[in-house]
């Protein structure tokens, strides 16, 4: 077997053991499974759209292993920056969650690969619609308290929780991936759990004070988001209408000079670098 | 004196701080952040410089960004222009990424450490490459060599440098060769058509390389053609990416080589098709060290000088490196410890 198959499935089993060791910690900060939100609700047929296409639904798991691969990576640094024994443990369990959770997108994604038309881009795939796992965003991990790191994580979680039961749910078509989704949605429904009760622990009096500020962080970066998205499209619009409409004489021009420049050495003359000044 | 280089907003930012000549601090900026291949701002590392040396932005006497930002939109839109009307997909990409952030460095750098716009210079992205492998090198005298995918408009250069005591350091660039005819945009093809990411991934082509044959080597060197004054030209119509940043290669070339690996399937050398990517790999391999050769052996006739330094992303690949040392001709190579984009 090979090496890197190795280690996956040592992960794995180190996953299945590790349940058992979390399982009072789970007890102890169980509930239900978390309910999609209204708004994921409403986007259900637009999401079964998206994620009826095979091409597209390889592209998406696979942005979904990168993820939750980078979420693992800056979970695993929070673990090492918190002085709290028990959050590092947490946290630790659930980087390795997060990893497992990659590797599971990315052997899913490959499997559907060999059966997918192409490799390639599949074009629209409502990136900004539905997202993937929560990812840290441009959360600066060493910079943040305990208190502030487990009120976004948690926020994180319970967005990634309900949208990946939307998710579970409309993959009817393709039990494999479902059941990729619902492994993943125990995972996320867990760390929702642990983060909400251990921030209970770490500030008993003001937790929800700080779940707030953090659900006004995650609102503000959404519209700042979808601001971005739509200026981008725009900008793209005008830029394509630009290039058709005002372009084709200077590519005349462009394309005769290039026919016209001689292949080979170009001699650089002297004093071209001299001037520091210069940004041509 | 103080100096801040500065490398961002491709791939592997990084900052290093000189002092009175002595480089005192160089960092790469995916150390800090923790994000591989970072291209952001180096913020961190340029924070990071400046404690080491215990020094505040205001004391540098110059900030020196690693190429000329007009000088490569230029060839950006150049580019644009002369593969019209292929490009439209590219065009409105390349223009929000320039236009939006990278021509406007001087602003840039410096609203970011509050230094006056005239402390704020600017040097092609070669002769960065050509002062780090020389400036790096214990030697007073060396002819130059830099190469990677693209600067500006330079893709490989060559000249010579020289320290005199107590004077002046000159680097002089004689002639280079211009996008799109890279060594390392070759490279950086097959290392997208053999499935693995372009701008980190070459040294896994290097390494599968070990593996294979050169049997594909006649059908490489179709791609790649020299010129009568010892240049070198590739044959555009096996490649896309001077046309689109979708796909660097063109149907023809797979035509050449067959169908590109899936990025997500093992490479087994057991299978024929396993081993058919590990000769594409050598193949690859054995023209960019042959082609790397038989330039640094012109440099050395031309030069007559037992030092060469190498500069650039494709001195990274420490196996042409090493033919490099044993064939051109020069007495010792020197590279310095990052030669690419980093450096």
């Amino acid at each position: 077997m090979p090496i890197k198959g190795k280690l996956v499935d040592k992960l794995l089993t180190f996953s299945n053991f590790k349940s058992h060791i979390l399982t009072r910690l789970m007890m102890d900060s169980a509930r239900p499974h978390e309910r999609p939100t209204a708004l994921d609700r409403m986007l259900a047929p637009l999401h079964r759209w998206i994620w009826s296409d095979t091409d597209r639904r390889v592209q998406k798991l696979l942005r979904f292993s990168e993820t939750e691969t980078d979420g693992g990576r800056d979970i695993l640094r929070a673990a090492e920056v918190t002085s709290d024994p028990l959050l590092r443990r947490l946290y630790l369990e659930h980087a390795i969650d997060e990893f497992r959770h990659g590797v599971l997108f990315r052997h899913r994604a490959a499997a559907l690969l060999k059966v997918a038309s192409s490799g390639s881009n599949a074009g629209f795939q409502g990136e900004w619609l539905a997202p993937g796992g929560h990812g840290l965003d441009d959360l600066q991990v060493d910079g943040e308290s305990d208190i502030d790191m487990l009120a976004f994580l948690h926020l994180s979680e319970k967005a990634a929780a309900s949208r990946f039961t939307v998710y579970r749910d409309v993959m009817q078509h393709d039990p494999p991936t479902r059941a990729v989704f619902e492994e993943i949605l125990r995972d996320e429904t867990f760390h929702m759990n642990y983060t909400l009760t251990q921030l209970a622990r770490v500030e008993p009096k003001q937790h929800r004070r700080h779940l707030w500020r953090a659900r006004l962080s995650r609102l503000w970066k959404t519209y700042l988001r979808l601001a971005t998205g739509l200026a981008g499209i725009l900008g793209s619009l005008l830029l394509t209408i630009q290039y058709f409409v005002l372009l084709p004489p200077f590519a005349w021009l462009a394309k005769r000079a290039a026919r016209r420049e001689p292949s080979g050495w170009t001699i650089v003359a002297a004093g071209t670098s001299q001037s520091l000044d210069r940004q041509y | 004196m103080n100096i801040l280089g500065i490398s961002a907003h491709y791939h592997d930012s990084a900052a290093a701080l000189v002092v009175d000549g002595v480089t005192v601090c160089a960092v790469q900026e995916e150390r800090l952040s923790r994000h591989k291949g970072d291209a952001a701002f180096p913020l961190l590392a340029i924070e990071s410089c400046l404690q080491h040396a215990g020094i505040e932005p205001d004391e540098l006497d110059a900030v020196v960004f690693y190429e000329r930002p007009m000088l490569k939109f230029d060839r950006i839109l150049t580019c644009a222009l002369r593969a019209f009307p292929h490009s439209w997909r590219a065009f409105p990409k390349a223009m929000k990424n320039s236009l939006g952030e990278k021509v406007w460095m001087r602003g840039i750098i410096s609203s970011h450490l509050g230094v006056p716009g005239r402390k704020v210079l600017f040097t092609e992205h070669h002769q960065s490459h050509a002062a780090a492998a020389f400036l790096t090198a214990p030697t007073r005298r060396a002819a130059i060599m830099t190469a990677d995918a693209v600067g500006e408009w330079a893709t490989l250069s060559v000249g010579d440098g020289e320290r005199v005591a107590n004077g002046p350091t000159t680097i002089r660039r004689f002639r280079e060769i211009r996008f799109p005819h890279s060594l390392g945009m070759l490279y950086s093809t097959f290392t997208a058509y053999l499935g693995f990411k372009v701008n980190e991934d070459e040294y896994k082509v290097m390494g599968l390389a070990a593996y294979g044959q050169p049997t594909l080597v006649e059908q490489v060197r179709k791609l790649i053609g020299r010129t009568p004054d010892g240049a070198f030209a590739l044959d555009l119509n096996y490649f896309e990416f001077h046309n689109t940043a979708e796909r660097s290669y063109s149907s023809r070339f797979v035509d050449l080589f067959g169908p590109p690996r899936n990025p997500y399937e093992p490479i087994d050398l057991e299978t024929a098709e396993g081993q058919r990517f590990a000769n594409c790999a050598a193949s690859v391999q054995r023209v960019l060290e042959d082609t790397l050769v038989e330039l640094a052996r012109a440099l050395h006739q031309e030069t007559g000088l037992p030092d060469l330094c190498l500069g650039g992303g494709v001195a990274l690949n420490g196996v042409a490196n090493a033919r490099l040392l044993a064939e051109s001709g020069f007495e010792r190579v020197f590279v310095p410890p990052a030669p690419g984009d980093a450096g």
